[in-house]
């Protein structure tokens, strides 16, 4: 398959939906992706409308006291945003319904995490659940905008999205309409203040939320910003209600990062990390698991695979533990990798996505940049180390968006899991995995 | 058993904000271009980053730094800084 862009291979037979059933799953099996392409052409079966209602059944509404028994149900299953910020869904709506409700919501598909593919799997393959959630949303919170919030460059995403709007208009569906905005195929583009700012007319940057937008967003109306995943989610407790939780905040979607290919699977709370990962990787009992594991994205934690495998993957697990399962993502350490060489090349890539509005990201982080690669190399002195945790103290919590902090989240994490191999690195110089080039997915950013 | 620090609470940006938090200087650090002038003005309040940035003091504004806040507010050539 050498030269095709990408590659799609279910690891398990593809099951279909229960028809007229709800298993609470949004995806039927894993969908696998070439390691390095920012395009997301996703194989696997899309559901058009046709399939969506058969395998789902009809959207039920949340007009009027549908829609507070939608909130009730949000809340009973404490469903919260699946972008990053984990943040509860029923108090987001609660606040924008506070601020007298209308304005815009938008389901946000625009991953800026560059291995995370979890999203355009989504909208690629089953749009029509996610644009339910944005209709849910709309209805509940009185929006007369609705936004699916998209990076240019992902065509095959903005195809299936807007074929699936043109089967709703075909199939005479009503409500608030739907409209498909893109943002330039930056790291931060879909960050939910950027989200705001762009729709605002705006660039698509982030901005200092003096309040928050789902209070006074674009044109200082409610502006409700959930990844798409969440959408999908709450378009599934419509339909459940609050007596099968599991159905809904029971899955995950993940995108575990392997040393050829991605995969996207959707996991189970009963399920443990360790297991999921080891089957990604090939899990025989000959492979080694790896060290360390970078979750929840380039801005995540470094957990030891001893703290990480046992656990669920759900938020609370990850939380126990002092990281977040953030966007989905688990990048697992090669092995015979280096974790500080690749946390380098991670923030090195950080550094460079700044949207370079903030001077301590703007400026710190790229100091940060230089003396993370010394210490990685090799070359840096114990003042070096000293250098660098003034300078993180500095940075911390300082930038209008978190981008920043995911940065500090992410190096001072590694050096505590790393902590021997830093060691090593000040006193003897670069360990043996440093000279290879790093094996995460770093792309350029230009 | 390894620590694992604590990173930075995770994005929370479109949390309701919290009900009658004293009020502190605070800057919009997208306005900010890191002139300084806020750290000549009110340096009880207000120090500056390794890049010339302003850090701002965690403590809430009393009268009598209130009152240095107000002024470095309305001296901003960026109007990147207010109080809340």
């Amino acid at each position: 398959m050498t030269g095709v862009p990408y590659l799609v291979r279910a690891t398990t037979p593809p099951t279909a939906p229960a028809v007229g059933g709800l298993d609470g799953r949004l995806l039927g099996s894993p969908v696998t992706f070439d390691l390095r392409t920012r395009e997301h052409p996703v194989g696997g079966v899309r559901h058009d409308l046709a399939d969506h209602l058969a395998a789902f059944g009809s959207r039920p509404s949340a007009v009027g006291h549908h829609g507070d028994e939608l909130l009730e149900i949000l809340q009973d299953l404490a469903l919260t945003g699946r972008g990053g910020g984990h943040f509860p869904v029923a108090t987001k709506w609660r606040a924008a319904l506070g601020a007298g409700g209308g304005g815009t919501v938008v389901a946000n598909g625009a991953e800026g995490e560059p291995a995370s593919a979890k999203d355009a799997t989504l909208l690629q393959l089953r749009p029509h659940l996610v644009l339910d959630g944005l209709a849910l949303a709309a209805e509940t919170i009185g929006a007369d905008d609705a936004v699916v919030w998209l990076h240019e460059g992902d065509v095959a995403t903005h195809r299936s999205v807007a074929l699936a709007l043109v089967e709703r208009r075909a199939a005479g569906a009503s409500g608030t309409p739907v409209r498909i905005a893109t943002g330039p195929d930056r790291y931060l583009s879909g960050e939910a203040s950027a989200v705001v700012r762009a729709l605002g007319g705006g660039p698509a940057l982030p901005y200092l939320e003096r309040r928050p937008a789902a209070i006074e967003g674009i044109g200082g109306l409610p502006t409700v910003v959930h990844n798409a995943e969440t959408m999908a989610r709450v378009a599934l407790a419509a339909r459940t209600g609050s007596d099968d939780g599991d159905a809904v905040t029971g899955g995950t979607l993940l995108t575990v990062v392997g040393p050829d290919r991605r995969v996207v699977l959707e996991a189970d709370r009963d399920q443990t990390i360790g297991a999921i990962i080891s089957e990604v990787l090939g899990g025989s009992e000959r492979v080694r698991p790896p060290a360390a594991v970078l979750v929840g994205g380039f801005g995540g934690s470094w957990l030891p695979w001893s703290t990480l495998a046992p656990l669920a993957p759900t938020e609370p697990a990850l939380r126990g533990v002092g990281a977040s399962l953030g966007a989905g993502l688990l990048i697992p350490l090669a092995s015979g990798g280096c974790g500080l060489s690749e946390t380098a090349a991670v923030l090195r890539y950080l550094a460079a996505s700044s949207a370079r509005q903030c001077g301590p990201c703007l400026f710190g982080l790229p100091a940060m940049d230089e003396l993370v690669t010394s210490i990685a190399e090799g070359s840096a002195k114990r003042s070096d180390v000293r250098q660098l945790e003034r300078f993180m103290a500095q940075i911390d919590r300082r930038g209008a968006c978190h981008h920043p902090d995911g940065a500090l989240r992410m190096v001072r994490s590694a050096f505590a899991v790393f902590a021997d191999d830093l060691q090593r690195h000040l006193k003897d110089g670069p360990c043996p995995g440093a000279l290879h080039q790093p094996s995460i997915p770093v792309p350029e950013v230009h | 058993m390894i620590r694992v620090p604590l990173g930075p609470a995770a994005r929370t940006t479109t949390a309701p904000a919290p009900a009658a938090a004293p009020p502190r200087l605070r800057v919009d650090p997208v306005r900010c271009d890191g002139i300084g002038i806020c750290a000549h003005l009110a340096p009880q309040i207000v120090t500056v980053d390794s890049w010339g940035y302003p850090i701002i003091a965690s403590a809430p504004l009393d009268r009598r730094s209130r009152r240095r806040a107000e002024s470095a507010v309305s001296a901003c050539p960026r109007k990147a800084l207010f109080i809340a």
